[in-house]
């Protein structure tokens, strides 16, 4: 069993892009070595979320826990964010904020929420947003290196599901296995719905993943996983955030041809019941690191 | 010969400015059947291709040659797409007039910021207004494009004529 650390990292420059420019500007006064959220509530003060806690941010970039000193979001901040968030073209993202995220170049990943409209039960589109949430995006090589030699003997890749909760690097680690596994010289395929462990921008990734690594996004997990077992010939297929029936039963049919799976899923910090159950559920034969 | 080269002056002026005025007319027709055009490729590029709007006004500014277009697409660089627009339609004349301007405003307002619906409906709405002041200024550049021609001439003689 090994425990996944909140690590240090640098944020990017892209998502910075993204910010409304007035909240940019107040963030580029403070350390921002250890962010990992920023979050924008309309008529809220606006929070910054740390590796190592939670703060408002005043409007001379200082970090304090003082709501009274914070720097209040406005409906124009929500607005400027959409706009620089979507390029001023939401009509090209409604999948994504009906999914209720949008992911942007470099993998970092903003959080939409606000007045939805369903049609027949599902989302249709959002009329207005009341809140969004910058996540940061990190590549922290070597993070997964404590676990490799659990994963494969060099040969053979273990069937293996990581449990960890929201935030404490479940898709870094990912990203690192896919690495390291690329750099042994194994067949990769990565199946990346949301388009954060490869995060392609027009075909290429800003992350070092070796040179044998496939990647699929963009589509679902379930649907890519079985694409890609029959388009690659991957050993591995890796994909993240696993959950619904039918992507259980994609790594059914995934294991039945022999090929090898890591994924990963939220959950809490005990590994059972949860990770029997993921693994009787994944056909019986596996790991899971908690 | 003072009178003479005077008079061929006047005349000339007077020309270029009837010419002028009958090429304005001729001229805001074809920019209102372009942006015309541009906007079935805006429609069908939301519609279809997803793209972007700053991508799509570069591609339709190269395609359609509508500087306006080109314009908007390097203003977004610095502002959102309504004061892009906004800022572009200002800045081009393309020998518009104002009431053709606002009508391409209606298009800024919320260009980009709905979904794909909205947006389709929203550009034929501006495509239906400018057809109809398409028409109309194909209908003037008929009535009065000769006449403007013809005039400019004549007042220039007319000048010539009362100085003599």
């Amino acid at each position: 069993m090994f425990t996944l650390a909140k690590e240090d990292f640098n944020p990017g420059q892209e998502l910075y892009s993204a910010l409304p420019e007035r909240i940019a500007a107040c963030l580029s006064g403070t350390d921002t070595d250890r962010l990992m959220e920023v979050r924008l509530r309309c008529g809220s003060p606006l929070t910054v979320i740390r590796t190592d806690d939670s703060f408002f941010l005043s409007p001379n970039g200082r970090l304090t826990h003082e709501r009274g000193e914070a720097l209040t979001v406005t409906a124009h901040d929500i607005r400027r964010g959409m706009e620089l968030i979507t390029r001023c073209s939401v009509y090209a993202y409604e999948n994504e904020i009906r999914s209720g995220y949008i992911t942007l170049a470099g993998g970092h990943r903003v959080g939409i929420c606000g007045d939805a409209v369903t049609q027949q039960g599902k989302i249709s589109h959002m009329r207005s947003v009341q809140a969004l949430n910058y996540r940061f995006a990190r590549e922290v090589i070597g993070s997964a290196d404590k676990i490799m030699n659990k994963i494969t003997d060099g040969i053979v890749i273990k069937n293996t599901v990581i449990i960890s909760p929201p935030m404490y690097g479940k898709t870094t680690m990912l990203r690192d296995i896919a690495r390291n596994l690329s750099l042994a010289g194994k067949r990769v395929s990565i199946v990346d719905e949301r388009c954060e462990i490869a995060a392609l921008s027009f075909g290429e990734s800003p992350f070092d993943l070796g040179a044998g690594c496939d990647i699929l996004s963009g589509v679902s997990k379930a649907d890519g996983m079985l694409l890609m077992l029959r388009s690659m010939s991957p050993d591995v297929i890796i994909t993240d955030e696993i959950g619904g029936d039918d992507d259980f039963a994609a790594i059914r049919e995934i294991k039945k041809r022999g090929v090898s799976i890591v994924t990963s899923l939220h959950g809490g910090n005990e590994i059972q019941p949860d990770g029997f159950d993921v693994i009787i559920r994944l056909g019986g034969v596996g790991q899971c690191l908690n | 010969m003072l009178k003479l080269t005077g008079s061929v002056m006047i005349v000339s002026a007077a020309f270029f400015c009837g010419f002028y005025k009958a090429y304005s007319l001729k001229q805001r027709s074809e920019s209102l059947s372009r942006t015309i055009t541009a906007l079935a490729v805006l429609e069908s590029e939301i519609s279809y291709g997803k793209r972007d709007i700053k991508s799509i006004f570069k591609t339709i500014g190269e395609t359609q040659k509508l500087p306006l277009f080109a314009d908007a697409a390097e203003e977004m660089s610095v502002h959102n797409s309504k004061t892009a627009l906004c800022r572009s339609i200002d800045k081009q004349s393309m020998f518009l007039l104002g009431t053709d301007k606002s009508i391409l405003k209606l298009l800024a307002e919320n260009l980009g910021m709905t979904d794909t619906k909205s947006q389709l409906c929203a550009i034929a709405h501006v495509r239906r207004l400018l057809e109809e002041a398409q028409f109309s200024a194909v209908n003037e550049y008929k009535k009065n494009g000769r006449f403007y021609r013809s005039a400019g001439i004549l007042c220039g003689l007319l000048v010539v004529i009362l100085l003599y």
